[in-house]
């Protein structure tokens, strides 16, 4: 349940939250609310015992972070409540980081830097499937666009989730491409996500639990950010594989994409597509490691849609959680085999083709291992299992098995192909 | 959180807040009202049930003032009335605090308010819980205050109970936000009128363990009297022949706004200085500070004056028709006698009372099925609707799909959000559905509440008792002062019988206008060219119109209906009546012509021509039906009966000369707006609308 809030997550906002009109004592900086924490559950607290002046009080002290402003910060809990019940109403949910439901895949990337509280509307179940990043910077050309829209109708086919980032034109393309294909949607962007809730084609789509919004920024914080990295980072700490869309050398990269995918591109296969000369971007990307886009037919090779390993729910510090007694395993699914009949069959043979190298994985192998230029990656190490979630609780004997159905990897190497798209 | 601080000192401190705002040095605190405020200034929650007078304002002002020199933000109260808060920003001055209101009716200031609050000088905001509702609003309030709210006051706590007798659905929202505030922030919750069920309830939702602290509720200056007097001719005669009797001022307690203006216009007709107070008017404000200030004898009112007003030497209270429940009525009555060793409740109903009462009854919650139409229209549209662009696509009441709107908007999660200025669906609408169980609760609840009232009329016993009783006052007892402990149950309250004659009088020659409308309420209602704009073209429009009486009146409003119904033309008593209206009113038309009646029906025609003999005019038929459309009486908005009427009829014979047209019901007035635009567009210079009835959509 997300509702109530636990104390844990209420405190994470009190203490991190803009809520607007703050000027004389601002809201904890991630890192801030890091040391704070981490102090909290070096002395025996959790970050919800900071409602005890004397907890408050030492914490303060012992971080440097300010008696005033932990006291100021803290009091704003009346506020608070009005706007939880504002969010609660608009069909908001709240995951703090100290909660098991907090995406693992964000903690895992991110880090310290993953934000202590996200906002999200939709379906969370979302979170957990195989995702497909399709992100550019702003002020791509048309046919990027395009591109982007052809590539979450793929997507769509092959039953991946997308995710688009940021709030450019090729976001909005490959969001309502995805949706009105009939697709699962995630949309990462910064800020209030209520009022783009809205549109007949999302609320729907959200209704079907096939849209979900999600944002590292409370709804209430208005303040402008000219850069917003943290979008880009939750994007791709979320997918399995990323098509990076290259705009032109007039572009703007508001949401820190190419930094973003540059970031992953160890852990994620990556795909960059250009149209006409590219872009010192796409060039950097690609010299790190990102493959160039392709044609299609070369990407083909067995077990396309085939074997991920997924990210479970769990907490980010297990260790110092009191609550969840989360044993660090291997994280890996057994491969789900992809029922090759259940897509449009023969009529679509052809397109098939092409659609099955863009839909290789590095993540699909049942190992939960990827594979980067012939290199073995353990990408899911001390990633804990949920409890009671037999299925997803990993065995070495298991990753063993798997590994030896790794043909598709290895033919992908026959053509040359460092990775595919998917 | 605030810092510990020596009780005894703040309590010291306190008392000498309590001093100087009552003006008496030798003022000492009451049972309970300290620790109420000790409670608020700890940073705890505190619900404090006590009667109207016994100072629950003195705890939260005090309480913000000590909170205030500790560094904490503002005090944000909610308040389900402006008069409620007009008198608590005085009670704030008293103390040397800044209480502002954001309502509706000051929106001027707000540019102020906010420069205010942004500059952390204001130590109570009031607002009504409707404000809420508004998010745009609400984030920018909240936005100015730097230190966060420092306390919440939460003024007629009672409302925010399922089984409270005042069903505020804002204050649903008031119910979750503070579920949703983490322990150690101050709120005090007040009311004066919880019964233990209530008093549970609101406990339950603030937190079992709230400390509660709880009065006895009589009054003691208080006399009581019911009077079984059922016409509203002897009703308004009884007022007119004791109000001048009375002592000081008081309050005269209706139903509706149309009785307001009734009660009110015939006691001015009888030399009382009297005015109607009710929700929109927009005097509200004067009329409240000249009754404090006795400069009125009587206000009559509706309910919008009714919590919290509170004038110590107000001397009576009369309610020319039952309230809804005895809660209801212990407060409203409770407006009386706060500071004057003897004042006077009246309690009257006439037969009109059931009615009104069955139909807030019944409109109180909305069916399945019409929140269904009203959530279907809103999923099917990008960006949202008004609500006059949902009444033209379906065929419910303005009020009843805003009543709608309201329930859902305050579910949580909710299907429909006001946004950007229209009521938007959200991806909870599909297959919403409002809990059937919780509304057959409530409406039990009414139900009971209603047959509790009847049971107070009747009452043989001391009436003081019975309040007290209704309320779960341990202390009910004799009171020694009401009509019945008096003895005087069979004493007749009969007014002069001459009176009488002249209430009737009055009641049936007041005048009753048509307003000629000046916009269609929808555009594009028909491709005719009266249709072209939203504005009705000046030289479309009819002529200011008159109504010889209003529906359910108990006087002849009532016969024509009957007679509308079960004859098939109308008595010569009505029709000389009819006559004597226009003969007095119209002059210098020469014709008359009539609204085209429904097949089979000669109630009009004959009228008309009645009119035409007597007063010498020319009839003339100038239009016929084309069959379009339904009956009038199907459509249950506005906008669905100026679409009902655009096509219904066409102008067969043109007539320039002015003309009376004449209808025998209005109630929207769409009909007679149309067939005057039509027979404008046709070359009439003049067209004055008459009619014998006038009734509203709700009636």
């Amino acid at each position: 349940m997300i509702w109530p809030l636990s104390d844990d997550t209420n405190t994470a906002l009190l203490l991190c939250a803009w809520l607007g009109g703050e000027d004389v004592y601002l809201p904890l900086e991630i890192q801030e609310y890091n040391t704070l924490e981490q102090w909290l559950l070096q002395n025996g607290y959790r970050p919800g015992n900071l409602i005890q002046p004397s907890c408050a009080e030492a914490a303060a002290q012992a971080t440097g972070l300010g008696s005033d402003r932990l006291t100021a910060l803290l009091g704003r809990s009346i506020t608070l409540g009005f706007y939880l019940e504002e969010w609660q109403r608009k069909d908001y949910w709240i995951i703090g980081r100290r909660d098991v439901h907090y995406p693992k895949r964000i903690c895992q990337f991110l880090q310290e830097s993953a934000p202590p509280v996200l906002f999200g509307m939709g379906d969370r179940q979302l979170l957990d499937q195989s995702a497909t990043a399709v992100i550019g910077p702003d002020q791509v050309m048309e046919s990027s666009n395009q591109h982007a829209r052809e590539i979450a109708e793929l997507c769509v086919r092959h039953d991946r989730t997308i995710i688009a980032a940021g709030k450019q034109t090729l976001s909005a393309a490959v969001v309502e491409s995805g949706l009105l294909s009939g697709g699962s949607v995630i949309w990462v962007i910064q800020g209030p996500v209520f009022g783009e809730s809205l549109r007949k084609l999302f609320r729907r789509a959200k209704a079907a639990g096939k849209f979900l919004m999600l944002s590292g920024r409370s709804p209430a914080d208005r303040r402008p950010i000219p850069q917003e990295p943290e979008v880009g980072r939750i994007a791709v700490a979320l997918c399995d594989s990323v098509m990076y869309v290259d705009g032109t050398e007039l572009s703007g990269d508001r949401y820190c994409m190419e930094d973003a995918v540059y970031s992953v591109l160890e852990q994620r296969n990556c795909f960059v597509r250009s149209f006409g000369q590219a872009t010192a971007a796409a060039e950097r990307l690609t010299h790190g490691g990102a493959n160039p886009w392709i044609e299609v037919e070369m990407a083909i090779h067995e077990g396309l849609f085939e074997d991920r390993a997924e990210i479970i729910q769990g907490e980010l510090l297990e260790d110092d959680h009191p609550d969840h007694e989360i044993e660090p395993t291997y994280l890996e699914i057994p491969a789900s085999s992809k029922d090759l009949d259940s897509i449009e069959e023969a009529e679509e043979e052809d397109c098939e083709i092409e659609e099955r190298a863009i839909f290789e994985g590095k993540a699909t192998s049942g190992s939960g291992k990827r594979q980067q230029g012939g290199i073995q990656l353990d990408l899911f190490e001390q990633i804990p299992a949920e409890d009671g979630d037999e299925a997803n609780t990993g065995s070495s004997e298991k990753e063993g098995a798997d590994d030896s159905d790794n043909s598709s990897r290895e033919s992908s190497g026959e053509y040359g192909i460092q990775g595919s798209l998917f | 959180m605030s810092s510990p601080k020596n009780p005894s000192t703040l309590k010291d401190v306190a008392t000498q807040y309590l001093r100087d705002a009552v003006g008496r040095q030798d003022a000492e605190f009451r049972d309970g009202q300290w620790e109420s405020i000790a409670q608020a200034v700890s940073g705890h929650r505190v619900l404090v049930v006590q009667r109207t007078g016994w100072g629950k304002t003195m705890v939260y002002t005090i309480a913000t003032r000590l909170r205030r020199e500790e560094g904490a933000g503002p005090s944000l109260m909610i308040s389900p009335l402006v008069a409620l808060m007009r008198n608590q920003e005085l009670a704030a001055e008293k103390l040397n605090l800044t209480a502002r209101r954001m309502t509706a009716d000051n929106y001027d200031d707000w540019a102020d308010i906010y420069e205010e609050l942004e500059s952390d000088d204001v130590d109570i905001l009031m607002i009504t819980p409707e404000r809420l509702a508004n998010v745009t609003f609400f984030s920018r309030v909240l936005s100015k205050i730097k230190l966060g709210i420092g306390m919440l006051i939460i003024d007629e706590a009672h409302c925010i109970s399922d089984w409270g007798h005042d069903f505020r659905p804002d204050y649903q929202r008031i119910r979750r936000i503070q579920k949703l505030i983490p322990e150690g922030a101050a709120i005090v919750a007040t009311t004066a009128t919880a019964n233990n069920r209530v008093v549970e309830d609101v406990q339950k939702e603030l937190g079992g363990d709230i400390p509660v602290t709880r009065g006895s509720l009589i009054r003691h200056s208080l006399e009581l009297h019911n009077l079984r007097l059922t016409d509203p001719q002897v009703r308004l005669a009884w007022i007119a022949q004791v109000v001048p009797h009375l002592p000081g001022s008081g309050i005269i307690y209706v139903l509706t706004r149309k009785d307001a203006d009734l009660v009110a216009e015939w006691l001015k007709s009888q030399k009382i200085d009297a005015h109607a107070y009710y929700g929109n008017a927009g005097e509200r404000d004067k009329l409240e500070k000249a009754l404090l200030a006795n400069e009125l004898k009587v206000l009559v009112a509706t309910i919008a004056l009714g919590m919290g007003f509170d004038k110590k030497d107000l001397a009576f209270v009369i309610h020319y028709q039952r309230p809804g429940s005895v809660v209801h009525y212990y407060q409203q009555v409770g407006r009386a006698g706060r500071g004057v060793e003897k004042a006077y409740g009246f309690l009257m109903w006439g037969n009109e009372d059931e009615q009104i009462a069955d139909y807030f009854l019944s409109n109180a919650f909305p069916p399945q099925h019409e929140i269904n139409q009203v959530l279907k229209v809103l999923e099917d549209v990008e960006g949202g609707l008004t609500v006059p662009e949902i009444m033209f696509q379906i065929n419910l009441k303005g009020s009843r799909i805003e009543k709608i709107l309201k329930l859902a908007s305050l579910e949580s999660p909710a299907p429909v959000i006001w946004e950007m200025g229209a009521w938007v669906a959200t991806g909870e609408a599909e297959g919403f559905e409002i809990s059937q169980d919780k509304i057959r609760r409530l409406q039990e609840i009414r139900n009971r509440e209603k047959e509790q009232m009847r049971q107070y009329m009747d009452h043989k016993g001391c009436l003081m008792a019975f309040l007290q009783r209704a309320l779960d006052d341990q202390t009910a007892g004799r009171c020694g002062k009401c009509r019945n402990c008096q003895g005087k149950m069979n004493q007749s309250y009969q007014p002069r019988a001459e009176l009488v004659s002249e209430a009737k009088q009055f009641m049936g020659k007041r005048k009753i206008f048509i307003y000629p409308n000046q916009k269609w309420p929808a555009s594009n209602l028909s491709e005719h060219e009266i249709h072209e704009s939203e504005t009705i073209k000046p030289e479309y429009r009819a002529k200011w119109g008159f109504v010889l009486c209003r529906a359910f009146d108990g006087n002849l409003g009532d016969r024509i209906l009957r007679e509308r119904r079960f004859r098939d033309h109308y008595s010569d008593e009505i029709v000389a009546a009819f006559i004597a209206m226009i003969k007095k009113r119209v002059s210098k038309f020469q014709y008359i012509t009539y609204v085209p009646p429904h097949e089979g029906k000669k109630h009009i025609p004959l009228l008309a021509e009645a009119v035409a003999n007597e007063l010498d005019l020319n009839l003339i038929t100038t239009a016929s039906r084309t069959g379009i459309g339904g009956r009038q009486s199907a459509q249950k908005n506005p906008v669905q009966r100026a679409r009902n009427a655009a096509d219904a009829f066409v102008i067969d014979y043109a007539v320039e000369a002015p003309t009376i047209l004449i209808d025998d019901l209005i109630v929207s007035g769409w009909t007679l707006t149309t067939l005057a635009a039509l027979l404008r567009y046709d070359g009439c210079h003049a067209v004055l609308p008459a009619a014998l009835v006038k009734r509203t959509l709700s009636e």
